[in-house]
Protein backbone atom coordinates (compact mmCIF):
# COMPACT_ATOMS: atom_id res chain seq x y z
CA UNK A 1 0.00 0.00 0.00
CA UNK A 2 2.84 2.65 1.07
CA UNK A 3 4.71 1.32 -2.17
CA UNK A 4 1.59 2.06 -4.41
CA UNK A 5 1.02 5.63 -2.64
CA UNK A 6 4.78 6.07 -3.10
CA UNK A 7 5.07 5.19 -6.73
CA UNK A 8 1.48 7.71 -7.28
CA UNK A 9 3.49 10.65 -5.91
CA UNK A 10 6.46 10.08 -7.87
CA UNK A 11 4.40 9.61 -10.85
CA UNK A 12 2.62 13.28 -10.04
CA UNK A 13 5.42 15.16 -9.22
CA UNK A 14 7.48 13.59 -12.98
CA UNK A 15 4.43 14.79 -14.18
CA UNK A 16 4.10 18.48 -12.66
CA UNK A 17 7.76 18.55 -13.29
CA UNK A 18 7.13 17.70 -16.87
CA UNK A 19 4.02 20.38 -17.24
CA UNK A 20 6.36 23.34 -15.03
CA UNK A 21 9.32 22.06 -17.92
CA UNK A 22 6.77 22.81 -21.04
CA UNK A 23 5.46 25.97 -19.18
CA UNK A 24 8.87 27.08 -19.53
CA UNK A 25 10.14 26.31 -22.91
CA UNK A 26 6.72 27.86 -24.08
CA UNK A 27 6.81 30.87 -22.26
CA UNK A 28 10.67 31.84 -23.27
CA UNK A 29 10.43 30.54 -26.94
CA UNK A 30 9.45 34.10 -28.15
CA UNK A 31 12.70 35.94 -26.27
CA UNK A 32 15.08 33.29 -28.05
CA UNK A 33 18.35 35.01 -29.17
CA UNK A 34 18.98 34.81 -32.85
CA UNK A 35 22.02 36.35 -32.88
CA UNK A 36 24.75 33.76 -33.93
CA UNK A 37 26.43 32.03 -31.08
CA UNK A 38 29.86 33.06 -29.86
CA UNK A 39 32.80 30.56 -29.41
CA UNK A 40 33.04 31.40 -25.97
CA UNK A 41 29.38 30.16 -25.45
CA UNK A 42 30.11 26.17 -26.54
CA UNK A 43 32.54 26.15 -23.66
CA UNK A 44 30.55 22.86 -21.60
CA UNK A 45 30.45 24.17 -18.07
CA UNK A 46 28.75 21.07 -16.72
CA UNK A 47 29.38 20.29 -12.80
CA UNK A 48 31.94 17.54 -12.20
CA UNK A 49 30.42 13.74 -11.68
CA UNK A 50 32.71 13.16 -9.47
CA UNK A 51 31.60 15.46 -6.67
CA UNK A 52 28.85 14.35 -6.62
CA UNK A 53 29.96 10.88 -5.87
CA UNK A 54 32.27 11.81 -3.51
CA UNK A 55 28.67 14.59 -2.04
CA UNK A 56 26.82 10.91 -1.86
CA UNK A 57 30.04 8.67 -0.50
CA UNK A 58 29.01 5.80 2.10
CA UNK A 59 31.92 6.41 3.97
CA UNK A 60 31.02 10.09 5.02
CA UNK A 61 27.72 8.68 6.28
CA UNK A 62 29.22 5.76 7.86
CA UNK A 63 31.64 8.10 10.00
CA UNK A 64 29.28 10.65 10.66
CA UNK A 65 26.59 7.60 12.04
CA UNK A 66 29.83 6.14 14.18
CA UNK A 67 30.02 9.41 15.91
CA UNK A 68 26.70 9.28 16.93
CA UNK A 69 25.98 13.27 17.35
CA UNK A 70 22.66 13.79 16.34
CA UNK A 71 22.84 17.30 15.46
CA UNK A 72 25.70 17.04 13.19
CA UNK A 73 24.28 14.22 11.50
CA UNK A 74 20.99 16.08 10.89
CA UNK A 75 23.52 18.48 9.87
CA UNK A 76 24.98 16.71 7.47
CA UNK A 77 22.13 14.93 5.63
CA UNK A 78 20.71 18.16 5.65
CA UNK A 79 23.47 19.93 3.47
CA UNK A 80 24.12 16.67 1.32
CA UNK A 81 20.28 17.07 0.22
CA UNK A 82 20.84 20.60 -0.57
CA UNK A 83 24.21 19.79 -2.70
CA UNK A 84 22.50 16.84 -4.18
CA UNK A 85 19.67 19.27 -5.31
CA UNK A 86 22.50 22.34 -6.07
CA UNK A 87 24.48 19.44 -8.54
CA UNK A 88 21.16 18.12 -9.94
CA UNK A 89 19.97 22.02 -11.08
CA UNK A 90 22.96 23.01 -12.22
CA UNK A 91 23.29 20.34 -14.93
CA UNK A 92 19.80 20.80 -15.70
CA UNK A 93 20.56 24.46 -16.16
CA UNK A 94 23.49 23.77 -18.10
CA UNK A 95 21.81 21.27 -20.93
CA UNK A 96 18.83 23.48 -20.92
CA UNK A 97 21.54 25.91 -21.89
CA UNK A 98 23.54 23.89 -24.40
CA UNK A 99 20.14 22.50 -26.11
CA UNK A 100 18.96 26.19 -26.41
CA UNK A 101 22.54 27.01 -27.84
CA UNK A 102 21.80 24.32 -30.51
CA UNK A 103 18.35 25.46 -31.40
CA UNK A 104 20.18 28.89 -32.11
CA UNK A 105 22.71 27.13 -33.86
CA UNK A 106 20.73 24.93 -36.21
CA UNK A 107 18.86 27.96 -37.12
CA UNK A 108 21.64 29.11 -39.32
CA UNK A 109 22.58 25.68 -40.19
CA UNK A 110 22.80 24.78 -44.14
CA UNK A 111 22.73 21.01 -44.06
CA UNK A 112 19.77 19.92 -41.62
CA UNK A 113 20.34 16.23 -40.34
CA UNK A 114 17.16 14.92 -39.11
CA UNK A 115 17.69 11.65 -37.62
CA UNK A 116 20.74 13.43 -35.95
CA UNK A 117 17.98 16.23 -34.45
CA UNK A 118 15.95 13.31 -33.62
CA UNK A 119 18.37 11.42 -31.57
CA UNK A 120 19.17 14.87 -30.05
CA UNK A 121 16.05 15.35 -28.97
CA UNK A 122 15.31 11.76 -27.38
CA UNK A 123 18.82 12.68 -25.51
CA UNK A 124 17.38 15.66 -24.10
CA UNK A 125 13.80 14.12 -23.19
CA UNK A 126 15.19 10.85 -21.25
CA UNK A 127 17.27 13.71 -19.95
CA UNK A 128 14.74 15.61 -18.31
CA UNK A 129 13.09 12.26 -17.53
CA UNK A 130 16.02 11.39 -15.22
CA UNK A 131 16.63 14.37 -13.68
CA UNK A 132 12.65 14.80 -12.71
CA UNK A 133 13.21 11.00 -11.11
CA UNK A 134 16.05 12.24 -9.85
CA UNK A 135 15.06 15.40 -8.23
CA UNK A 136 12.15 13.61 -7.14
CA UNK A 137 13.65 11.09 -5.05
CA UNK A 138 15.80 13.21 -3.47
CA UNK A 139 13.31 15.58 -2.33
CA UNK A 140 11.31 12.18 -0.94
CA UNK A 141 13.89 9.52 0.86
CA UNK A 142 17.04 12.09 1.24
CA UNK A 143 20.19 10.98 -0.72
CA UNK A 144 21.17 8.57 1.64
CA UNK A 145 17.99 6.71 3.34
CA UNK A 146 19.28 3.57 2.21
CA UNK A 147 22.46 2.19 0.60
CA UNK A 148 20.66 0.25 -2.23
CA UNK A 149 18.65 3.77 -3.13
CA UNK A 150 22.93 5.09 -2.87
CA UNK A 151 23.16 2.98 -5.35
CA UNK A 152 20.32 3.82 -7.79
CA UNK A 153 20.75 7.54 -7.09
CA UNK A 154 24.71 7.20 -8.14
CA UNK A 155 23.19 4.78 -11.35
CA UNK A 156 20.67 7.90 -12.22
CA UNK A 157 23.83 10.49 -12.17
CA UNK A 158 25.79 8.61 -14.04
CA UNK A 159 23.02 8.09 -16.83
CA UNK A 160 22.32 11.88 -16.10
CA UNK A 161 26.01 13.13 -16.91
CA UNK A 162 26.37 10.86 -19.75
CA UNK A 163 23.49 12.42 -21.29
CA UNK A 164 25.03 16.12 -20.68
CA UNK A 165 28.05 15.20 -22.37
CA UNK A 166 26.08 13.47 -25.48
CA UNK A 167 23.91 16.51 -25.47
CA UNK A 168 27.12 18.81 -25.20
CA UNK A 169 28.99 16.42 -27.90
CA UNK A 170 25.97 16.60 -30.12
CA UNK A 171 26.02 20.62 -30.69
CA UNK A 172 29.63 21.01 -29.80
CA UNK A 173 31.54 22.95 -32.87
CA UNK A 174 34.97 21.79 -31.56
CA UNK A 175 36.93 19.09 -29.21
CA UNK A 176 35.04 20.70 -25.78
CA UNK A 177 37.83 22.63 -23.48
CA UNK A 178 38.26 20.60 -20.19
CA UNK A 179 36.81 22.81 -16.89
CA UNK A 180 39.72 24.04 -14.76
CA UNK A 181 38.92 22.27 -11.60
CA UNK A 182 37.64 19.24 -10.69
CA UNK A 183 38.56 17.61 -13.70
CA UNK A 184 42.31 16.51 -12.63
CA UNK B 1 59.82 35.40 -22.65
CA UNK B 2 58.46 33.00 -25.19
CA UNK B 3 55.43 31.20 -24.20
CA UNK B 4 57.51 27.86 -23.46
CA UNK B 5 60.00 29.32 -21.79
CA UNK B 6 57.32 30.86 -19.00
CA UNK B 7 55.93 27.43 -19.14
CA UNK B 8 58.94 25.73 -18.26
CA UNK B 9 60.07 28.66 -15.68
CA UNK B 10 56.65 27.64 -13.56
CA UNK B 11 57.32 24.27 -13.78
CA UNK B 12 60.76 25.23 -12.12
CA UNK B 13 58.98 27.49 -9.67
CA UNK B 14 56.05 24.28 -9.18
CA UNK B 15 58.99 22.01 -8.05
CA UNK B 16 60.96 24.47 -6.15
CA UNK B 17 58.01 25.32 -4.28
CA UNK B 18 56.83 21.87 -3.68
CA UNK B 19 60.60 20.44 -2.14
CA UNK B 20 62.27 23.92 -0.60
CA UNK B 21 58.85 24.33 1.46
CA UNK B 22 55.27 22.53 0.95
CA UNK B 23 57.35 19.78 1.86
CA UNK B 24 58.17 21.06 5.37
CA UNK B 25 54.59 21.99 6.27
CA UNK B 26 52.86 19.18 7.66
CA UNK B 27 49.19 17.90 6.74
CA UNK B 28 47.43 19.04 3.25
CA UNK B 29 45.14 21.70 5.14
CA UNK B 30 48.09 23.63 6.63
CA UNK B 31 49.82 23.87 3.13
CA UNK B 32 46.32 24.97 1.42
CA UNK B 33 46.37 27.83 4.21
CA UNK B 34 49.69 28.91 3.44
CA UNK B 35 49.28 29.10 -0.35
CA UNK B 36 46.14 30.93 0.30
CA UNK B 37 48.19 33.29 2.50
CA UNK B 38 50.30 34.35 -0.41
CA UNK B 39 47.41 35.55 -2.56
CA UNK B 40 46.92 39.35 -2.12
CA UNK B 41 42.75 39.86 -0.97
CA UNK B 42 42.60 43.09 -3.09
CA UNK B 43 44.25 41.81 -6.15
CA UNK B 44 43.64 38.54 -6.36
CA UNK B 45 47.46 38.39 -7.33
CA UNK B 46 49.73 36.01 -5.49
CA UNK B 47 53.37 37.08 -3.93
CA UNK B 48 56.43 35.35 -3.26
CA UNK B 49 59.46 37.65 -3.24
CA UNK B 50 62.12 34.51 -3.21
CA UNK B 51 59.94 32.87 -5.79
CA UNK B 52 59.55 35.66 -8.01
CA UNK B 53 63.70 36.48 -7.51
CA UNK B 54 64.30 33.19 -8.84
CA UNK B 55 61.96 32.45 -11.54
CA UNK B 56 60.46 36.17 -12.30
CA UNK B 57 57.17 37.74 -11.28
CA UNK B 58 54.92 36.14 -13.90
CA UNK B 59 56.01 32.45 -12.99
CA UNK B 60 56.41 32.77 -9.30
CA UNK B 61 52.29 33.87 -9.50
CA UNK B 62 51.51 31.55 -11.81
CA UNK B 63 53.41 28.43 -10.07
CA UNK B 64 51.37 29.66 -6.61
CA UNK B 65 48.20 29.93 -8.21
CA UNK B 66 48.52 26.27 -9.65
CA UNK B 67 49.84 24.49 -6.62
CA UNK B 68 47.07 26.46 -4.66
CA UNK B 69 44.68 25.08 -6.85
CA UNK B 70 46.46 21.55 -6.95
CA UNK B 71 46.27 21.79 -2.79
CA UNK B 72 42.16 22.85 -2.55
CA UNK B 73 41.73 20.02 -5.53
CA UNK B 74 42.80 17.28 -3.13
CA UNK B 75 41.42 18.12 -0.20
CA UNK B 76 38.11 18.84 -1.81
CA UNK B 77 38.28 15.51 -2.60
CA UNK B 78 39.11 14.07 0.57
CA UNK B 79 36.96 11.93 2.79
CA UNK B 80 34.75 13.48 5.52
CA UNK B 81 37.10 11.81 8.50
CA UNK B 82 40.39 12.54 6.55
CA UNK B 83 38.92 16.45 6.73
CA UNK B 84 38.68 16.42 10.05
CA UNK B 85 42.02 14.88 10.54
CA UNK B 86 43.56 17.47 8.66
CA UNK B 87 41.50 20.20 10.80
CA UNK B 88 43.16 18.55 13.90
CA UNK B 89 46.43 19.03 12.51
CA UNK B 90 46.33 22.41 11.26
CA UNK B 91 44.88 23.64 14.52
CA UNK B 92 47.54 21.76 16.62
CA UNK B 93 50.30 23.48 14.21
CA UNK B 94 48.89 26.89 15.00
CA UNK B 95 49.69 26.21 18.75
CA UNK B 96 46.70 28.28 19.68
CA UNK B 97 43.72 26.81 22.22
CA UNK B 98 41.65 24.48 20.22
CA UNK B 99 38.39 25.77 21.28
CA UNK B 100 39.53 29.17 20.60
CA UNK B 101 40.56 28.52 16.72
CA UNK B 102 37.39 26.23 16.25
CA UNK B 103 35.00 28.97 17.47
CA UNK B 104 37.17 31.38 15.66
CA UNK B 105 36.79 29.70 12.22
CA UNK B 106 33.11 29.03 13.40
CA UNK B 107 32.35 32.71 13.85
CA UNK B 108 34.93 34.30 11.53
CA UNK B 109 34.68 31.53 8.22
CA UNK B 110 38.26 32.47 7.99
CA UNK B 111 37.97 28.76 5.28
CA UNK B 112 36.21 30.75 2.68
CA UNK B 113 40.07 32.56 1.97
CA UNK B 114 40.70 29.13 0.99
CA UNK B 115 38.91 28.67 -2.32
CA UNK B 116 41.38 29.84 -4.91
CA UNK B 117 39.62 32.22 -7.88
CA UNK B 118 39.40 29.57 -10.35
CA UNK B 119 36.72 27.06 -8.43
CA UNK B 120 33.15 27.19 -9.30
CA UNK B 121 31.07 27.88 -7.50
CA UNK B 122 29.59 24.72 -6.56
CA UNK B 123 32.62 22.87 -5.48
CA UNK B 124 33.16 26.14 -3.29
CA UNK B 125 30.25 25.23 -1.95
CA UNK B 126 31.12 21.81 -0.98
CA UNK B 127 34.16 22.64 0.31
CA UNK B 128 32.56 25.25 2.56
CA UNK B 129 29.84 22.72 3.44
CA UNK B 130 32.63 20.26 4.25
CA UNK B 131 34.91 22.41 6.64
CA UNK B 132 31.14 23.05 8.86
CA UNK B 133 30.76 19.86 8.83
CA UNK B 134 34.54 19.31 10.33
CA UNK B 135 34.51 22.16 12.70
CA UNK B 136 30.96 20.37 13.82
CA UNK B 137 32.39 17.15 14.56
CA UNK B 138 35.08 18.42 16.29
CA UNK B 139 33.41 21.01 18.58
CA UNK B 140 31.05 18.27 19.22
CA UNK B 141 33.53 15.84 21.03
CA UNK B 142 32.00 13.51 19.42
CA UNK B 143 35.56 12.10 18.14
CA UNK B 144 37.15 11.46 21.20
CA UNK B 145 34.24 8.81 22.48
CA UNK B 146 32.67 7.92 18.83
CA UNK B 147 29.73 5.79 19.32
CA UNK B 148 28.90 6.54 23.63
Amino acid sequence: MINLILIILIALSLLVLLLLAARRGAGESPKLNTALPEDSDYRVRLPQRALLDRCLSPEDVEFVAVLKARPVFRLFLQERRRLTLCWLRQTRRESARLYSLHVRSVRHAAGLRPAAEAKLFGAVGLFIIVYALMVSTVWLYGPFRARRFLHSLQFLAGLLSDLGVRIANSISPAPLPQPHLGSR
Amino acid sequence: MTSLDIDSAVDAAVRDLENRTLANIRGELTRLVYLSSTRDYNTGEYQHEGLAQRFGAEAAQRALARCHETAFHDLLYTSLAGLVGQLETYIESTGSERDKVLNSWRQLQAYRVLIPGTCDPLSADFFVTNVKLALEVLGSGALAHPGN
